[in-house]
């Protein structure tokens, strides 16, 4: 089973994120922030990760960056959600590493819509 | 709502739009037919009823028609055929085509424009010299109101979201309020026109490339049978029709034949382009 990280501070968008990725079939985790995100990964690296960009401690650019410089041998692919729609704040998050990049608010067809784009879920809606 | 209304309502549909509706579809008629009895003034869609019974104003059978009709649509809907495009019938065009010869793409049913601009994007993006002049898209929908909706190009954040990658539409789109707005380069390659699939469709000529998605399905069967015929004829020698809801074309759709390997994409039985994709030669 494939498994999604999700970081993100509001435990309420945290219950809905992972309810729409289990429907997908994915095993999901919960961080609160980039740091304890970071600290999942250092254990055992997601095929995904999900992150909001404004958090306490370590923010989702921050988590980016600090994944790139662990070096490791597989980096999961990652969708930014955040609320900061501005054109110039989501190409930031592209040029940190960030895969793909949801505007909030969302709904499961958007989620939907990203996990096929990245080649995460088949044209049947079935985990690929 | 009774059942004689409920005859009022598909006989409407299935004479001005070709749409057969089920009588299950009784509380889907109620929903979608309250807000436009409430847009003419009508206390009920009963009220609406009786009215379309003594005289059938054309605008508000046109609106009804329009209320019944599935305009759900998404950019890139159908994944699998936008892939066969990108990787195996663009080519095989870019190969053929004569320095000025065309490809000529139709959208039929086009509703809010989704599928018309997926068609853009994906030849500005993965075919750039066929998209500088050599091709040509043709939307259609019976509905004015969507086709004007389709060639304002500005969508929701929810609507660009579905299906769009954010580099797409960070690309060609402009932020226009809650909207993102589709940059004119893209406008350009779309013309758009009302058609009704009950009417002629000889005048628009032939075409390499027709999308018929979400529109055979909610057909009456006897017009689904024409339509394919029409279409087949609609279709250059070595053209492709593209079909989503593949379970109701019947075999041998309008003396066309499937490509192999894959599933709502026919040919002409003879058409040069089958031994060219499956790579035969």
């Amino acid at each position: 089973m494939k498994s999604c990280l999700i970081i993100e501070d509001s435990k309420v968008v945290r219950t809905v994120i992972k309810r729409i990725v289990e429907r997908f079939g994915f095993e999901s985790r919960e961080a609160e922030n980039g740091q304890e995100g970071f600290d999942f990964c250092c254990t055992s690296m997601p095929d995904i990760a999900i992150v909001d960009q404004y958090m306490p401690a370590v923010s989702g650019t921050q988590f980016l960056e600090k994944l790139k410089d662990l070096k490791p041998p597989r980096l999961p692919l990652i969708i930014f959600c955040s609320a900061d729609n501005n054109v110039e704040h989501i190409k930031t998050a592209l040029d940190k590493g960030a895969d793909e990049y949801i505007m909030k608010p969302f709904d499961g067809e958007i989620m939907r819509a990203k996990f096929t784009l990245l080649g995460l879920l088949n044209a049947e809606g079935k985990s690929a | 709502m009774r059942l004689t209304d409920f005859d009022v309502y598909r006989d409407i549909l299935r004479e001005k739009a070709g749409i057969l509706i089920a009588l299950d579809k009784t509380s889907l008629l109620d929903s979608r037919l309250s807000p436009v009895a409430k847009r003419w003034g009508y206390a009920s869609v009963e009220l609406m009823t009786l009215s379309l019974k003594a005289v059938p104003e054309k605008q508000l059978v046109e609106d009804v028609v329009e209320a019944m009709s599935d305009h759900d649509t998404c950019f890139f809907q159908s994944g699998a055929h936008f892939n066969a495009l990108k990787n195996d019938i663009l080519p095989y065009f870019l190969n053929t085509l004569q320095p000025f010869g065309k490809i000529r793409i139709w959208s039929l049913g086009c509703a809010t424009g989704q599928e018309a601009w997926s068609l853009a994007l994906l030849l500005k993006e993965c075919a750039p010299r066929l998209a500088e002049g050599q091709c040509e898209i043709l939307a259609t929908d019976m509905s004015r109101q969507m086709l004007n909706r389709a060639r304002e190009a500005s969508y929701s954040q929810y609507e660009v979201q579905r299906g769009l990658p954010i580099r797409t539409i960070l690309k060609y789109f402009t932020r226009n309020g809650d909207n993102w707005q589709l940059n004119g380069t893209i406008q350009k390659m779309v013309r758009f026109e009302p058609f009704n699939l009950l009417k002629k469709m000889d005048k628009f000529g032939e075409f390499q490339v027709i999308f018929c998605h979400g529109v055979l399905g909610a057909l009456d069967p006897d017009v689904r049978e024409k339509t394919l015929k029409n279409l087949g004829l609609r279709l250059a020698h070595d053209g492709f029709l593209f079909v989503n809801d593949v379970a109701v074309v019947p075999e041998g759709p309008g003396q066309l034949t499937a490509l192999p390997g894959h599933a709502g994409i026919y040919v002409s039985p003879d058409s040069p382009a089958i031994a060219r994709i499956m790579k035969i030669e």
